[in-house]
C-alpha cells in the first residue's frame, strides 16, 4: 500500500468553474474521489492548511459514496475537514463521531422583527446589547438560567425544542420554522453517559464561548425579491442571529463515542488513516448506540436555541412593548449525521450523511423541505464573523448527489485564533473600539474572546457564498450586517 | 505551588512507541510557525520542561515537554489553565481556598491516557466550575498487558468568570503524539475550542 503524500494545487483536476477533484488514483487507499468547492483565491486559502489532506482521508472510510465533499468555508478540524460532507451507504458504510464533530448540531437560528435600522441609534443599540448580555448566559462560566430535573433532560433528549415550547420557551408555531421540526425520532437518552447528562444539566439555555455568538443585524440588501417576500425579509429589517449548539451534553458524547469507536473500529476490520476519524459499521450496535445517542444531542441543541429564543424575546418586549414580535425564520444544523436517501446509478441508495460544519440546503417540493417553505425551498442561514455580513440563502438542491442536499455553513477561519490575538494584542488594536467605528456594539466576556474571533481571521463570506451560488447549491436572498454583537 | 516529587514507578513504554521516537530538532522543524521567539524554545529546550501553544486554524495545539511522563501530565494541566486564563496556577489560585480531590484514569496507551486526563479536567471546568491549579501525579504504571493507570491529586479554585476566556470542547485524537526522546519527553495534543 503506498505511503501517503499531502495533495497539492497539482493534484487537483478541474472538473467545474468552481469544482475541483483530487482523483481515487492519487492514493491507493482512496475507494472515491475527493472533491473541492472554491473559486480560485478561495482555493489558494484552503491550501495552506490541511483541509485537502483531510478531505482525501475522508474518502478512505468504507461504504463512502459518490465522493468527499468540501464546502468553500472549508477549514483544517481533526479528522474530517470543518466543511466536509461525507455520504456513507447505511448498509455497508460507517457511521464517524468525529464526522459529526464535537458541537453535535451546532447551528443558527434567525428571528425576524418589526423593527428597522433607523430605531436603532447607537443609544438604543447599546441599550439592547447591553441588555441581552445580562440576559443570556453567554461565554465560559456562565450556566443554565432555568432549573429542570434530570428526568426532564431526558425528555429535553427525546423531544428537543418540543419540550422547549411546551413548558412556555415559545410557539406552537416555531416548531414549524425549525428543521426537523426540532426533533429527531429514536433519540435513546440511554446511550448517553452520566458525565455528558451532568454536563448538560448546567449549561441548558446558555450560548457558550468560541465561534458561538448572538447579533443584532439589519437586512442590508435583498438578491432574491420573490424568495425575500416569501421569508418575510425586507430592506432595513432588524433582525436577531443565534449561533450555539449543544454545549457540554454533545462534547460529552462524542468525546464518548470517538473512543468506543476507536476500541471497536479494528473488530470491524477498519484500518483508519487518523484517528479522529474513528468509525464503525453504521448497522453495528455501537453504531446504532452512536447515532441514538447522538440524536439526543441534536434535540438538546434545538431546546437550548428554543429557550434562548424565549428570553430574547422577553427582553424584546420588555423594552419594545408586548405588541413587538419576534418570528422565527429559520433553525439549520451545522453539525449532524442524517439518513437520507438519495438516487444513485438507477437505484434508491438510503445514506448517513455526514455534515460537518456544512449545512443542508433543500429545494423546492422536496419532502424534507418544511412546510411553510415547500414551495420556495428552505432557508439556508450563513453566519459571517462579526463585523462582516451574514447569509439568508435558500435552498436549490433535490436529491442532489453532486453536494448531497449541503452547502457551507459559515465564512471558514483563515487564521488560527493563537495569530488573530497576536495581530490584535500585537498591534495594540481595541477591537471592541474598532467595531464600534464601523458602527457595531461588541460586548464580551473576555478580550481574547473577542480578539481571537476577529472578522480578518475568517475568510471572506461574500466570495464563499458567490461560489455556492454559481455552484448551484443555493442562490442568495438576504444579506445581513450586525449592529450588535455578544459573545462568550 | 506543590510539584510532582513523588517516587515513579512507570515501566517501559511500549515499544510501537520507543520505535517511534521523533528527534527534538525535526519537532522544531515542523511546518507550523512558533509563536514564541527561538530564544524561549532554547530556553524550554534547555529545561526539558513547559509547553508551547501553537496555532492551528480553528483549534489549539499544545506541545508538552518534561524529563518525565508525569511532567508531560503536569505540564499539560498547566497549559490548559493558561490556554482557558491566560494566567498561570499560581495567578490563578492567589488568594483562593484549593480545594483537593484524587483522579485514577485508566487507558491503553500514554497518549490516550493523555486524552483523558485532559477531557477529565475539562469535564471538572463545565460540571464543578473550577480551574485545576495544582497537580501530583502520585502514580503511573503500565501493566504487564499495556493498561496505564494514572493516579493523581488535583488542586481545583471556583471559577472567576473575570479570568475566562475560552472554553475547551474536548481533548482530540487528532495528530496525537507522546514520545520519549533523547532529550526527555515530548506530546502533542489537539483541543477542540
Amino acid at each position: 500500500m503506498a505511503e501517503f503524500r499531502v495533495p497539492t494545487k497539482r493534484d487537483l483536476r478541474r472538473i467545474g468553474d468552481f469544482c475541483y477533484e483530487v482523483p481515487a488514483s492519487f492514493w491507493d487507499r482512496m475507494r472515491v474521489p475527493a472533491r473541492l468547492y472554491a473559486s480560485e483565491t478561495i482555493l489558494d486559502q484552503i491550501l495552506q492548511d490541511k483541509s485537502l489532506a483531510q478531505l482525501v482521508n475522508m474518502a478512505t472510510l468504507p461504504g463512502v459514496l459518490l465522493h468527499s465533499i468540501a464546502m468553500p468555508d472549508v477549514h483544517q478540524g481533526y479528522g474530517f475537514p470543518v466543511g466536509g460532507v461525507l455520504a456513507a451507504d447505511t448498509e455497508e458504510g460507517i457511521v464517524s463521531p468525529g464526522g459529526v464533530g464535537y458541537d453535535i448540531n451546532c447551528g443558527v437560528r434567525l428571528l425576524l422583527s418589526d423593527m428597522q435600522r433607523q430605531d436603532f441609534d447607537k443609544r438604543a443599540t447599546v441599550q439592547l446589547v447591553e441588555r441581552l448580555m445580562r440576559t443570556i448566559p453567554v461565554g465560559t462560566g456562565e450556566g443554565s438560567p432555568i432549573k429542570i430535573t434530570k428526568r426532564e433532560l431526558d425528555q429535553v433528549a427525546r423531544e428537543g425544542a418540543h419540550w422547549a415550547v411546551r413548558q412556555g420557551y415559545g410557539e406552537p408555531s416555531d416548531i414549524e420554522h425549525i428543521e426537523d421540526r426540532g426533533r429527531m425520532d429514536e433519540a435513546d437518552p440511554d446511550c448517553v453517559s452520566d458525565r455528558a447528562k451532568e454536563r448538560g444539566y448546567v449549561q441548558l439555555g446558555s450560548i457558550g464561548s468560541g465561534n458561538h455568538f448572538l447579533e443584532v443585524q439589519y437586512v442590508d440588501r435583498l438578491f432574491d425579491q420573490q424568495a425575500a417576500q416569501s421569508f418575510g425579509l425586507a430592506e432595513n429589517q432588524i433582525v436577531i442571529l443565534i449561533h450555539t449548539g449543544s454545549r457540554g451534553y454533545g462534547h460529552q458524547i462524542c468525546t464518548d463515542y470517538v473512543r468506543i469507536a476507536l476500541e471497536s473500529a479494528a473488530r470491524y476490520g477498519i484500518s483508519l488513516v487518523d484517528p479522529e476519524l474513528a468509525c464503525v459499521p453504521f448497522s453495528s450496535p455501537e453504531g446504532q448506540r452512536y447515532y441514538r445517542a447522538m440524536r439526543c444531542a441534536m434535540n438538546f441543541a434545538w431546546a437550548n436555541r428554543q429557550i434562548i429564543t424565549h428570553f430574547v424575546r422577553q427582553v424584546w418586549k420588555d423594552l419594545y412593548g408586548t405588541e413587538r414580535r419576534l418570528r422565527i425564520l429559520y433553525d439549520v444544523v451545522h453539525n449532524t449525521a442524517k439518513v437520507e436517501s438519495f438516487e444513485i446509478e438507477g437505484r434508491r441508495v438510503k445514506a448517513v450523511v455526514h455534515r460537518k460544519g456544512a449545512t443542508r440546503a433543500l429545494g423546492p417540493n422536496h419532502a424534507l423541505t418544511p412546510t411553510p417553505y415547500k414551495h420556495i425551498g428552505q432557508p439556508v442561514i450563513i453566519p459571517g464573523s462579526m463585523g462582516t455580513a451574514s447569509y439568508v440563502l435558500v435552498g436549490q438542491s433535490f436529491d442532489d448527489t453532486n453536494f448531497f442536499n449541503s452547502t457551507c455553513h459559515g465564512a471558514g477561519r483563515r487564521m488560527s485564533r493563537h495569530q488573530a490575538k497576536k495581530k490584535i494584542f500585537g498591534e495594540k488594536i481595541d477591537l471592541r473600539d474598532a467595531l464600534e467605528q464601523e458602527g457595531i456594539i461588541a460586548r464580551s466576556q473576555s478580550k481574547a474572546g473577542l480578539a481571537e474571533e476577529a472578522p480578518f481571521a475568517y475568510k471572506d463570506v461574500d466570495e464563499v457564498v458567490e461560489v455556492v451560488e454559481y455552484a448551484g447549491m443555493a442562490r442568495r436572498v438576504a444579506r445581513l450586517r450586525p449592529i450588535g454583537v455578544i459573545k462568550g | 505551588m506543590r510539584r510532582s516529587s513523588v517516587s515513579l514507578n512507570i515501566t517501559s513504554p511500549p515499544r510501537q512507541n520507543q520505535s517511534r521516537i521523533t528527534p527534538y530538532l525535526i519537532c522544531f522543524a515542523m511546518p507550523v510557525r512558533p509563536i514564541i521567539p527561538m530564544t524561549l524554545f532554547s530556553a524550554l529546550k534547555a529545561m526539558k520542561r513547559g509547553f508551547i501553544a501553537k496555532p492551528h486554524t480553528a483549534d489549539c495545539l499544545l506541545e508538552l515537554y518534561g524529563e518525565t511522563p508525569e511532567e508531560i501530565f503536569d505540564q499539560s494541566a498547566r497549559a490548559l489553565l493558561h490556554e482557558m486564563t491566560g494566567r498561570s496556577p499560581e495567578q490563578v489560585a492567589a488568594g483562593k481556598t484549593i480545594s483537593y480531590d484524587t483522579i485514577t484514569l485508566h487507558a491503553p496507551s500514554l497518549p490516550w491516557l493523555l486524552v483523558d486526563w485532559l477531557n477529565e479536567l475539562i469535564y471538572r471546568y463545565d460540571v464543578r466550575h473550577s480551574y485545576t491549579v495544582e497537580t501530583r501525579i502520585n502514580r503511573l504504571e503500565c501493566s504487564p498487558a499495556n493498561q496505564f493507570t494514572l493516579h493523581a491529586e488535583i488542586g481545583t479554585v471556583p471559577v472567576a468568570d473575570d479570568l475566562a476566556q475560552i472554553q475547551f470542547k474536548a481533548a482530540t485524537y487528532h495528530d496525537l503524539r507522546f514520545e520519549r526522546t533523547p532529550d526527555g519527553w515530548i506530546a502533542q495534543v489537539v483541543l477542540d475550542v
